[in-house]
């Protein structure tokens, strides 16, 4: 679980900070949109299993960007089925 | 455990060979290096869970992977056995028991294909054929027995077995305003359309 050197642990935090934003900014309002790849892209079961499957691989690499990722993917897929 | 010894290991006879009584004398020692085996329930199960840990984790990644991302497509009537206190609690429970038993990763998405379970129950949807049970709606579902297919259906593909309505029930206009219902002309324009 801890970082193995110093680009492992950079690569952690920028990875965490970016899902932050994203989940600030993108998750957690309605009012913003989400990109229209995305959007199109919710059709694709293959795309909704590899959001998952990103979730366990993240919180297999650090536990915080596990957590940051099941918050993105979660508001994402529940914006996507009350949505669409 | 001590090796025995003497050379006479082998038997009551006597007659053992030096080599092959050195053979056993090994054979004694290694068993003698062996642990006793631990046949306790405790130690089964730690077995099982220790040999079980890895398939049992990648079968149960698996399952939550496809049932999260085919949780959308599902009718709602196969979800509705879980839209109550027990579902509920088996959607709480679930996590827990896979973030005990598994690890903490795979009670994550557990969680996570719980909460889309949530969020797809909450989604109100009318699929299928209707009931029926509102004012203005006529149920009048009707099996297909005839083999003779329409020229869209031929177009299309379709095989209907049943039509869920194949009528349409309008009604008129009842307007409550009671300048406008003094009119002697709307009136009869009123019994032209319901004579229709």
């Amino acid at each position: 679980m801890d970082p193995t050197g110093p680009v492992d642990m950079v690569l952690r935090m920028v990875i965490v900070l970016a899902l932050f934003g994203w989940n600030v900014f993108e998750g957690l309002s309605l009012r913003t949109p989400y990109p229209a790849t995305m959007v199109a892209l919710w059709d694709s079961p293959v795309w909704r299993m590899a959001l998952l499957l990103t979730i366990w691989l993240g919180a297999e690499w650090c536990p915080r960007v596990g957590i940051m990722t099941a918050l993105a993917v979660v508001s994402y897929i529940v914006d996507m089925v009350q949505i669409i | 455990m001590s090796a025995p010894s003497s050379p006479k290991v082998g038997g009551a006879s006597g007659s053992t060979s030096p080599k092959v009584a050195g053979a056993l004398t090994k054979a004694a020692k290694a068993k003698a290096d062996v642990p006793e085996m631990d046949i306790s329930l405790e130690a089964w199960i730690y077995n099982i869970r220790t040999v079980l840990h890895f398939p049992g984790t990648v079968l149960t990644v698996i399952t939550l992977i496809i049932s999260g991302a085919f949780i959308e497509s599902a009718s709602r009537k196969s979800l509705e056995m879980l839209d109550n206190v027990f579902g509920k609690i088996l959607s709480f429970a679930v996590p827990v028991c896979l973030a005990y038993a598994i690890d903490w990763q795979t009670g994550l998405l557990a969680a996570v294909v719980a909460l889309i379970l949530f969020a797809r129950l909450q989604k109100n949807d009318t699929e299928g054929f209707l009931n029926g049970t509102g004012s203005d709606s006529v149920q009048s579902t009707k099996i297909v027995q005839n083999t003779h297919r329409w020229f869209v259906e031929k177009v299309l593909g379709e095989m209907p077995l049943a039509i869920s309505s194949d009528r349409i029930q309008t009604k008129r206009y009842d307007d409550n305003d009671t300048r406008t219902s003094s009119s002697s002309s709307m009136s009869s324009s009123y019994t032209s359309d319901s004579a229709r």
